[in-house]
């Protein structure tokens, strides 16, 4: 799992790249939940993410709740696969997708 | 990732870490500067104990009455710091300022007594200050020795002391002392001036180059961590021979070994059991060596090993893996490979050779080692496309064969002589009745020999079979499905290879998934499947696995990939406590994500994703099983 930060005053936009599954999210956990201290608007790009399995929607969970207190997360160019998860999951409803 | 190093590159260069490891190099250079300056002021004293013998005994024409005047006090001025400095080793900061001061005193009396003799004794204290590598130090030196030399010619000058300078003897004691300091100090001063601008330069260089040096030291440190750590990564993906079954340790005696000549190699050996009948034996070469040799390396043996899975046949392998090589475009990079598969019921080998080292056999029965001069083809990775042929022998109970690298034959020795095979067919001659593990050490002990003192040059890896005995594995030992690849090695119809059963055994860990997939990948690939169909496929084989390996506390986990005419069929064995994971209530999803509980979710996705989903418990193992219908 590789991740890339673009931060710019409070908001951070993260570009990962490869599979959000058990080994990948808690290393992307591990990047990115020390980030969030002050941010108000967290990005997601999934535009690399080949799939994310249900520990990459615990993240996703995660992260959500932690933004829920100190501003907003959404998601951007999510593929058509990893929509479908989050159509089957239900995280589709809940997650905002720009 | 390239935002986090140009912020790291931005980080403030006077971070106090930072600080604080400079200071570290410097002051350990400060201890040992602080000895040169110790034994420079032990010299400085020999020196005036000689002018002192010369002064006395008239060679120096010096006012007698002047020399224990100043002698004494300019020896005081050095003994003591001396000392001082003995007793704390050096290690004190205030060391080189009490020794520098004495230096500069100490100059100055002897200026004053000597004022004909000794026009050099001015630079000594800078010189010996620049070895400090600090340019304040060095300008903080230059202009107390200015003052105290300035002071010193001024005194001199009132002619209150010490002896006066005849060469600018004057009418009144004014013009005296005029002409002393503008005649005599002043361009005395200036000539210092240029010495102490040297001198700081001097400090100025040896500071950047002591902390040059440091980077390097810590690059290399880094390095070889670095290395070390490939070493360990690279050893590990040999495989290793205790994971054999039970089964093929019965029928065949395995031994294998590589030892780098650098950190990392370009050699591998590798012995897959393809089945429970079917060991598939390999060894390479990739050409070069070190860390670029390495890396193609650990590419090379997985594309080989993916490919083994679903081509049981040598030839067809090379054939792939060569194109699959060449078209990483990596110019100049080649890996040479001998691939066997033994059929351990009766001993048949089929074997195929891309431009590697002939093996060795000896027959049960037969005194010598021979080479088998198989059939070779080209290298893999040099050419786009290149067929390879087969050769077949059987090898009987008792039968040895022995594959290496270029780094066995090919050992020189001091005086440029290689090895050779001949040498290397005797060595095994004369080993071959021991285990196979102790005919490779003691070959390699031979090379070592042989090789005296010459430095191993090549990677040298080694592997040996021998048969036990040939035979089926029994009945009761067979998996009730049968084996993984029911066919007869290089004749596979091709309407038969649609349903080759592939199976993979798994550790229960979270690296095994990932291993899983990469497996995964060129049989999909294979089957024409859509990327959508293999991300499927891909994600509930993750979350089953998931689950078990984080749950079931099984010991082994078997994959099975079945491609069917409509369908492709994904099944998981695993020893674990049984557990159904179908039963699981599907998490409501239209709860909010809040207010959710975890899990659950990944047996829904699997479900949702797949065509059909299956569970039993045999057999003391759970079974679940998955099919996808194919697209259209």
């Amino acid at each position: 799992m590789n991740i890339k930060k673009e931060r710019k005053d409070n908001s951070l936009v993260v570009f990962f790249d490869g599979r959000l599954d058990a080994i990948g999210s808690p290393e992307a956990e591990a990047q990115l939940v020390p980030e969030l201290t002050g941010i108000t608007s967290l990005g997601l790009d999934f535009s690399k993410v080949d799939y994310v399995s249900s520990a990459g929607l615990r993240l996703l969970l995660y992260l959500d709740q932690i933004m829920e207190e100190q501003g907003e997360m959404y998601l951007t160019n999510v593929p058509e696969i990893v929509k479908e998860i989050f159509d089957v999951t239900g995280f589709l409803e809940y997650v905002k997708i720009v | 990732m390239n935002m986090n190093k140009d912020h790291h590159w931005k980080e403030p260069v006077h971070s106090l870490k930072k600080n604080f490891v400079t200071d570290q190099i410097f002051w350990e250079n400060e201890v040992q500067a602080n000895q040169l300056v110790l034994h420079s002021l032990v010299a400085c004293l020999i020196v005036l104990g000689f002018f002192w013998v010369f002064a006395l005994s008239g060679v120096f024409d010096i006012d007698r009455s002047l020399i224990s005047m100043f002698f004494l006090p300019a020896s005081v001025s050095l003994v003591i710091p001396a000392v001082v400095c003995n007793l704390v080793k050096g290690s004190k900061r205030w060391v080189k300022y009490v020794m520098m001061a004495a230096v500069i005193i100490a100059a100055a009396f002897i200026d004053r007594v000597m004022t004909f003799n000794v026009p050099l004794l001015i630079i000594i204290p800078v010189v010996l200050s620049c070895r400090y590598y600090s340019g304040a130090f060095t300008v903080l030196t230059a202009m107390a020795t200015s003052v105290a030399f300035f002071v010193s010619s001024w005194i001199g000058a009132l002619r209150v002391i010490g002896s006066p300078d005849m060469n600018f003897v004057a009418e009144s004691s004014s013009e005296y002392l005029k002409n002393i300091m503008l005649q005599s100090f002043l361009p005395k001063w200036m000539l210092f001036l240029v010495v102490a601008g040297v001198c700081f330069e001097i400090a100025r260089c040896g500071r950047n180059m002591v902390l040059n040096q440091d980077k390097i030291t810590k690059f290399n440190t880094r390095v070889e961590t670095e290395l070390e750590l490939a070493n360990k990564i690279q050893s590990q993906a040999l495989p290793p021979l205790g994971t054999l079954s039970e089964e093929t340790n019965q029928r065949v005696e395995l031994a294998a070994r590589m030892i780098p000549a650098k950190e990392v190699g370009g050699d591998f050996y590798d012995f897959i059991e393809l089945d429970e009948n079917h060991l598939a034996l390999m060894i390479a070469d990739v050409a070069d060596k070190g860390i670029a040799a390495a890396l193609y390396m650990m590419m090379a043996k997985s594309v080989l090993e993916n490919r083994l899975m679903t081509t049981p046949s040598p030839a067809q392998v090379l054939e792939k893996v060569n194109a699959q090589l060449f078209d990483k475009k990596l110019k100049g990079m080649f890996v040479t490979v001998w691939l066997g598969i033994l059929d351990m019921r009766n001993g048949e080998l089929v074997m195929a050779s891309a431009g590697h080292e002939y093996p060795a056999l000896k027959r049960n029965g037969s005194d010598s080692f021979e080479l088998l001069r198989d059939k070779h083809g080209f290298v893999l990775g040099g050419l786009k496309s290149v067929k390879y042929t087969e050769s077949k022998i059987t090898l009987n109970e008792g039968d040895i064969l022995f594959v290496y690298t270029d780094g066995v034959p090919e050992a020189n020795n001091i005086s440029q002589e290689q090895f050779g095979t001949d040498r290397m067919l005797r060595s095994l001659d004369s080993h071959c009745s021991g285990t196979m593990n102790d005919m490779i050490l003691k070959v390699k002990e031979d090379v070592d020999v042989f090789a005296d003192e010459a430095p191993q040059f090549d990677d040298t890896t080694m592997l040996a079979v021998k048969i036990l005995k040939h035979g089926e594995v029994p009945e009761a030992k067979q998996q009730p499905d049968g084996a993984v690849l029911t066919h007869k090695h290089g004749e596979i119809p091709e309407a038969e290879q649609q349903t080759v059963i592939a199976k993979l055994t798994l550790k229960p860990e979270l690296p095994e998934i990932e291993r899983a997939q990469q497996w995964l990948l060129p049989l999909e690939a294979h089957e024409n499947l859509s990327d959508k169909q293999c991300k499927k496929i891909a994600i509930c084989v993750d979350e089953i696995l998931n689950n078990i390996i984080q749950y079931s506390g099984a010991q082994t986990i078997e994959l099975e990939f079945t491609p069917g005419p409509k369908d492709i069929s994904v099944v998981i064995r695993d020893d674990g406590k049984p557990f159904n994971p179908l039963e699981l209530d599907a998490p409501d999803t239209s709860i909010p994500l809040k207010q959710r509980k975890a899990g659950g979710l990944g047996v829904m996705i699997t479900r949702k994703f797949m065509s059909r989903t299956d569970y039993s418990y045999e057999n003391g193992r759970n079974i679940f099983a998955a099919s996808l219908i194919r697209e259209e």
